[in-house]
């Protein structure tokens, strides 16, 4: 006969969420850093080494994923938790891949960023990696302090509304520019690319109030 | 004392059945093992009818008097009775079942006290009804403390495993201490064995059932309670619980599946009316109202036969 006891498998769960959590930090502080080199030298072989670390970053993250989602379905938690966890994962590890997809472009593309953009889309980058990080402080929020969980969401979403609004204008000036249209559809391809990982953090946001909620009797 | 099988066969399906009642929840959804939770089941089962199963034999055999053939009828009969109401699909009650059926015999002999017959039939309305309103303090209550203490998704979710646990010991001592009189209570009242020898038979029997044949209806049953959610789960099997441990301690034997049906009803009428079936609530119905009478037609119409020959 064996018993498992509860607290053993969330002490398990809980310390691969945040090692997961610290390897998406890395993919994203990579990317942030990768993005800005590329900003002021374009194309070279260290935007390249950023890129590879963020990959890696990732990598690594995406294993720890699978590590607790085999860890969750060994029934460490009950049905509802292992649910909500599952779907957090899941909804979590399209951030640090939405980063990977601007690199991609970078890499594969070569893209030239025009200068009058370059501050747009520095400070564009900047809102989508804080909204990164509210994401982290949510998660780890709701593994030990709930009741900010909600109050963290709710930033997620502002700075999903900023970086929106940040695209359009960026996308309004890059079309009012007198680049030709190819290069004005390759870029608006990053600035979409970008926005994307705010709108995962939202998805991600939307979650988190629904697992916090679903807690509150 | 061969007559006796009959009553273990009662007592085994009875803790076949009904332990899902009580662990089915945590069984089902994985968090404890089946062999744990059916030695839980059935220490804690044996625990409650050696510790509090004699009120309700006493209750039995104020009923009406019999002998010890009778006996054998009433809890084969008894047995019938589950068997085929389970296999309608009903939730059914052993307790009613076994009733009815020492109504029929005590009729037969013209010998039911009806004072008692009163205090167990207004039980059997009481044990739904009191389940709902213990449901729905305890919701009240016990999510206040949870909202309160702002426990983590770990803290929250360990907390839950654990009241599982502990409400699922407690409900199969009640389950216990309630139910050993549906099992030896026409053996004891026939004077063939002593309430002493009644309490650890039918514990042993309960127990019996709870080990070997508990976990297909603890798939089941517990599925179909997870359904609500974890916390709501909780609720309603400590609210069958304190229920039928409390109707122990006043020594009717009432039925464990009719407290969960009622304190499922009282969640629902808490958290949102649509959410009760109403055809589950049919069913409850016709099975309260079906399984004291056919019981009670099978054990009259044996003894008539019987006679007649």
């Amino acid at each position: 006969m064996s018993f498992t006891f509860p607290w053993r498998g969330s002490t398990n769960v809980k310390s691969r969420i945040l090692a997961y959590l610290e390897q998406a930090d890395l993919c994203l502080d990579r990317f942030a850093a990768a993005f800005r080199l590329y900003l002021e030298r374009g194309p070279c072989e260290e935007v390249d080494d950023l890129r590879n670390d963020s990959h890696r970053a990732e990598s690594a993250a995406d294993d720890l994923r699978r590590e607790i989602e085999q860890t969750l379905y060994e029934h460490e938690l009950l049905p509802e938790s292992r649910g909500d966890l599952l779907s957090l994962l899941e909804s979590l590890d399209h951030i640090p891949g939405a980063t990977q997809g601007v690199l991609n472009i970078l890499f594969l593309e070569h893209p030239v960023l025009p200068e009058f953009l370059k501050p747009q889309l520095d400070q564009l980058v900047a809102i989508n990696i804080e909204a990164y990080g509210v994401v982290h402080s949510a998660v780890v929020a709701l593994m030990e302090d709930p009741a900010r969980t909600r109050e963290l969401c709710t930033r997620i979403d502002e700075l999903e509304s900023r970086s929106d609004r940040h695209q359009q204008v960026a996308i309004r000036e890059l079309y009012a520019s007198g680049l030709e249209l190819a290069g004005k559809l390759q870029i608006k391809d990053v600035i979409r690319t970008i926005g994307a990982i705010s709108d995962r953090c939202e998805h991600t946001a939307d979650l988190l109030n629904i697992i916090a909620i679903k807690r509150r009797i | 004392m061969w007559r006796l099988a009959s009553a273990f066969f009662l007592g085994w399906s009875l803790g076949a059945n009904d332990a899902s009642n009580v662990f089915g929840t945590a069984v089902s959804s994985r968090m404890v093992r089946f062999w744990t939770a059916a030695i839980l089941c059935s220490v804690f089962a044996l625990l409650g009818a050696v510790w509090m199963g004699e009120a309700g034999l006493e209750t039995y055999a104020t009923l009406s008097s019999y002998s010890v053939d009778v006996a054998f009828i009433v809890a084969l009969t008894s047995a019938l009775t589950v068997t085929l109401m389970t296999l309608l699909k009903l939730p059914v009650s052993t307790s009613q079942a076994v009733v009815g059926a020492m109504i029929a015999a005590g009729l037969f002999a013209d010998s039911v006290h009806w004072g008692s017959l009163t205090k167990v039939v207004v039980c059997w309305v009481g044990t739904p009804v009191g389940a709902l309103l213990v449901a729905m303090i305890l919701y009240k209550l016990l999510g206040a403390v949870f909202n309160r203490l702002n426990l983590n998704l770990f803290r929250y979710d360990a907390a839950l495993r654990w009241g599982l646990i502990v409400a699922g010991c407690y409900g199969a001592f009640a389950l216990g201490a309630n139910n050993v009189a549906n099992v030896t209570g026409p053996f004891v009242a026939s004077g063939l064995i002593s309430p002493t020898w009644g309490v650890w038979l039918g514990g042993l029997a309960i127990a019996a059932g709870v080990i070997t044949y508990s976990r297909p209806v603890m798939m089941t049953v517990g599925t179909g309670i997870v359904q609500l959610n974890a916390f709501s789960a909780l609720v309603v099997v400590a609210a069958e619980a304190v229920t039928v441990h409390v109707y122990a301690g006043i020594g009717v034997p009432v039925s464990t599946s009719q407290a969960v049906v009622g304190a499922v009803l009282g969640i629902g009428l808490l958290r949102d009316v649509r959410t009760i079936n109403t055809r589950t609530l049919g069913n409850v119905v016709l099975a309260w109202l079906f399984t004291p009478a056919i019981a009670f037609a099978f054990t009259f119409a044996w003894l008539w036969v019987e006679k007649s020959l």
